[in-house]
């Protein structure tokens, strides 16, 4: 073979390789986006369903005032459109979460005990990881949640280590949980 | 397990189910229950039961201090805990609890 030819050859090559190289940046650049943002649904989802409970000011702060029905109201609503940033409409978990959350919001007024939420998060995201299919994604991860409440002049901060697995399907361009399902991790449960 | 337990608690003819208790429900004494009960912790409320204890009685916990109706479990093993678990458990608001009286 002449040089020329081999020369030919091996820009050739070149260029099959740098067009490889420049896809597989641009699938994993595309995945980065999409890990990222499921991540953010998952931990908007948890964060908002730990802290919804805690009743605005003045509420949460004294257990001695009964909570207004407007105000019980209000609350109500805003649990309702907060999910639904997270979770599916089609999604049978964001018709429990719902019903759940706005009892917990209930229970500060209707039980006779001296209660009530001081609110609550996710401290921690561990071990994410995420299988695509299409506009479908399973995804698992380990979060450490934390609650604070009020109880007869006591105040505890329950925490614990919850391995996850959610299913989310893409709407309109936005992620959007339709199934999850959580165990605390060996020795975390309450 | 917990889940399989309560099955299979619900399938024998001497279990019967006592009730349900939502968080606006589980007050601290709750005069329904018995000793020997055993009491089913649904932590997300979807139906699958994640956890189980038994009824002991009524007293102090003497960890939290609340004071009400108590139950012991294991797996975090604890004594006399207030049934409801509410000092102890991050999802206290989505927590549904089921009471199963085997007897």
């Amino acid at each position: 073979m002449k040089l020329k030819q081999k020369l030919f050859l091996l820009l050739i090559n070149f260029f099959v390789f740098l067009i490889a190289i420049v896809n597989i940046g641009f699938i994993n650049k595309d995945e980065a986006r999409e890990i990222s943002q499921i991540r953010n649904i998952i931990l908007g989802a948890i964060e908002s369903t730990q802290s919804l409970p805690q009743l605005p000011e003045p509420y949460n702060l004294k257990s001695n005032i009964t909570v207004p029905e407007n105000i019980i109201s209000k609350h109500r609503e805003k649990i309702i459109s907060t999910l639904k940033n997270y979770y599916s409409d089609k999604s049978p978990v964001l018709k429990r979460k719902t019903e759940s959350l706005i009892l917990a919001v209930e229970s500060q007024n209707n039980l006779n005990d001296d209660f009530r939420s001081l609110g609550g998060g996710v401290e921690k995201i561990e071990n994410l990881n995420v299988d695509f299919n299409g506009n479908e994604a399973v995804a698992e991860a380990d979060l450490t949640v934390w609650a604070k409440i009020y109880e007869n002049g006591k105040i505890y901060t329950p925490r614990g280590k919850e391995h996850y697995v959610f299913t989310l399907t893409k709407e309109n361009g936005i992620w959007k949980i339709v199934d999850e399902q959580f165990n605390f991790l060996p020795g975390e449960g309450p | 397990m917990a889940d399989n337990f309560y099955r299979y608690l619900m399938n024998n003819p001497a279990g019967s189910k006592v009730g349900v208790w939502s968080p606006s429900q589980q007050s601290n004494t709750n005069s329904s229950l018995r000793a020997g009960d055993v009491v089913f912790y649904d932590w997300n409320n979807d139906g699958i039961m994640d956890h189980a204890g038994i009824i002991v009685g009524s007293g102090t916990d003497p960890d939290s201090k609340y004071v009400g109706t108590l139950q012991d479990q294991h797996t975090t093993n604890r004594y006399h805990a207030i049934w409801h678990l509410k000092p102890y458990n991050p999802n206290w608001a989505t927590t549904i609890i089921t009471v199963v009286r085997p007897f």
